[in-house]
């Protein structure tokens, strides 16, 4: 049945404020068990320990808790306005974050107990909340009237996530059942790079160049560089997984060299935005996006010199990952004072504008607490991320820290605002 | 998409005639909440026609597909409608031509 308000604006329709909200919620506990997770891995990760469980179950508690969960319940919000069509399975979308949340809890806590059979029951969670989203994302694609940047980004991000599923599951299976031997590790470094590349950053690319524009007023400034990075990034992520077996060591560094350029191609493209805006001044959440992309800037880098230098360095190899997720992650961080603000505003003041004065979406939080937030965060990325570099296990613990407060205030800022009603 | 409400209850007695600038003037008070700046100093109001007490507006938002398009048609229309005289609005909501920052009034930020 199409609802009257479906009927009015195409067959779009926004979806109820708890679907996206759950999610939201959800993430944002991951985003402080993924902060806690970090100050107890800061040794670990000091060490160049990359492999050691701590480090691995914080790793998911971010890329899986904090970042794919955000992603699911903004894709669900996005859809309708991107795509024109809301998502295809509401019911599926409402169950999958019931299925994936305890799964990435019960993996988690199997890695880190040790307990392989917690493992591969939570993995298997985890694979089937994530596959069945990327099944309604693609029935959802499927169905768009029109097919742009946005769309193909997606449809290959969705592509690519089934296979970070599958090679994770894989990878879970042989922690139970061990198989692997030598090859896990490469393994372990193709899973990282397409859950990492070809899932979140294809979804960050496709979704930010109509995000961006629209938080800074910079709409027509050409979205060229934004076509190159998906392709590159999605080409470099299909080399990677082909080619990881490669004899030749040249040509394993052909997926790195195109990653590089469609990192590149993305940033030049966020440059872009920034140069162009209408918006005399930069708010605080774009302010904190900004940084969000110098730290991803950075991580690329590092992985550039990893790749061309050709040797295992640990301590590097930890920290090149370690700015990667936590770069994305400050991205989506602040992409919450964005989004999380204007639902509840849309929600809970939208149906009384006209009848009684509401404030604007930006006066539902404090701008002193966000730049607290926004600060603490940054600094214990950046804090976190040379300390990892130079293998300070006390420096990496005070800027895990730093970022968990600044989760904290963060957490605590969207918490209040979901709670703002009209007097 | 097209607003199209009439004013209940109306009052008998004739007000002085609504004008283009006092709709553009009333306008002024309707903000987009994302941005912060009114309808009027965006661009985003294409035109407004009076025809004794119906209003015309035609009207965009920033981004095609804005989830906020019913509460901003709402607010145009109860805007107008506390105007005297406005008894009835069309509140024309259009994504041509597509909404760009050049169409901002040049001291769009001064009023934030």
């Amino acid at each position: 049945m199409i609802s009257a308000a479906a009927m009015v604006f195409g067959r779009a329709e926004a979806p109820p404020f708890r679907l996206p909200g759950s999610h939201f919620a959800a993430a944002l506990a991951f985003l402080l068990l993924g902060g806690a997770g970090l100050t107890a891995a800061a040794p670990d990760l000091a060490a160049g320990s990359f492999l050691s469980p701590r480090v691995t179950g914080t790793t998911h508690l971010f890329t899986l808790g904090w970042i794919t969960t955000s992603i699911m319940g903004a894709l669900y919000q996005l859809l309708p306005v991107a795509l024109d069509r809301s998502v295809r399975w509401p019911r599926v979308a409402r169950v999958t974050l019931w299925i994936h949340a305890p799964g990435l809890l019960a993996f988690v806590g199997g890695l880190v107990a040790p307990r392989p059979g917690f493992t591969i029951v939570g993995a298997s969670l985890l694979a089937a909340g994530l596959l069945a989203f990327a099944a309604n994302l693609g029935a959802t694609l499927k169905r768009a009237p029109r097919r742009d940047l946005t769309w193909w980004a997606l449809a290959i991000a969705a592509a690519y996530l089934v296979l970070t599923v599958l090679i994770g599951w894989a990878l879970a299976a042989n922690l139970r059942w061990p198989y692997m031997g030598a090859a896990r590790v490469v393994a372990l470094t193709t899973h990282l790079h397409i859950a990492l590349v070809g899932w979140v950053m294809l979804v960050v690319v496709g979704v930010a160049h109509r995000l961006l524009p629209m938080f800074l007023l910079s709409h027509g400034a050409g979205e060229r560089p934004a076509r190159w990075s998906v392709g590159l990034l999605a080409t470099g992520t299909f080399l990677l997984f082909a080619l990881h077996h490669a004899p030749w060591p040249w040509v394993r560094r052909l997926p790195a060299l195109l990653l590089l350029a469609g990192a590149a191609a993305f940033l030049l493209q966020a440059r872009t935005f920034y140069a162009t805006r209408r918006r005399p001044s930069v708010d605080v959440p774009m302010r904190l996006a900004a940084a969000a992309l110098c730290v991803i800037g950075a991580a690329s880098v590092l992985g550039a010199f990893l790749a061309a230098a050709g040797s295992a360095r640990p301590g590097l190899a930890t920290a090149y990952v370690a700015s990667l997720v936590l770069g994305i992650s400050l991205f989506v961080a602040a992409h919450y004072y964005k989004i999380v603000p204007f639902l509840v505003w849309m929600h809970r003041f939208g149906p009384v504008v006209g009848k009684r004065p509401v404030p604007k979406v930006a006066e539902l939080y404090s701008a002193s607490w966000a730049r607290i937030a926004a600060t603490l965060l940054t600094v214990g990325v950046v804090m976190l991320v040379l300390a990892v570099a130079v293998g300070s296990a006390a420096a990496a613990r005070i800027g895990a820290v730093s970022f968990l407060a600044g989760g904290l205030v963060e957490a605590a800022q969207m918490a209040l605002l979901s709670r703002r009603r009209p007097t | 998409m097209s607003g199209d409400t009439t004013r209940v209850g109306a009052p008998s007695a004739s007000p002085a005639p609504v004008t283009r600038e006092d709709v553009r003037r009333a306008l002024r008070g309707v903000i987009d909440p994302e941005v912060g700046v009114d309808i009027v100093t965006l661009g985003l109001v294409y035109d407004v026609e009076v025809d004794g007490g119906t209003v015309t507006v035609t009207f965009t938002l920033t981004t095609p597909g804005c989830p906020l398009r019913s509460v901003m048609d709402r607010a145009v229309s109860a805007t107008l409608y506390a105007l005297p005289g406005v008894d009835h609005v069309n509140a024309n909501l259009v994504w041509e031509p597509r909404w760009h920052p050049g169409m901002m009034e040049n001291d769009a930020w001064r009023q934030r």
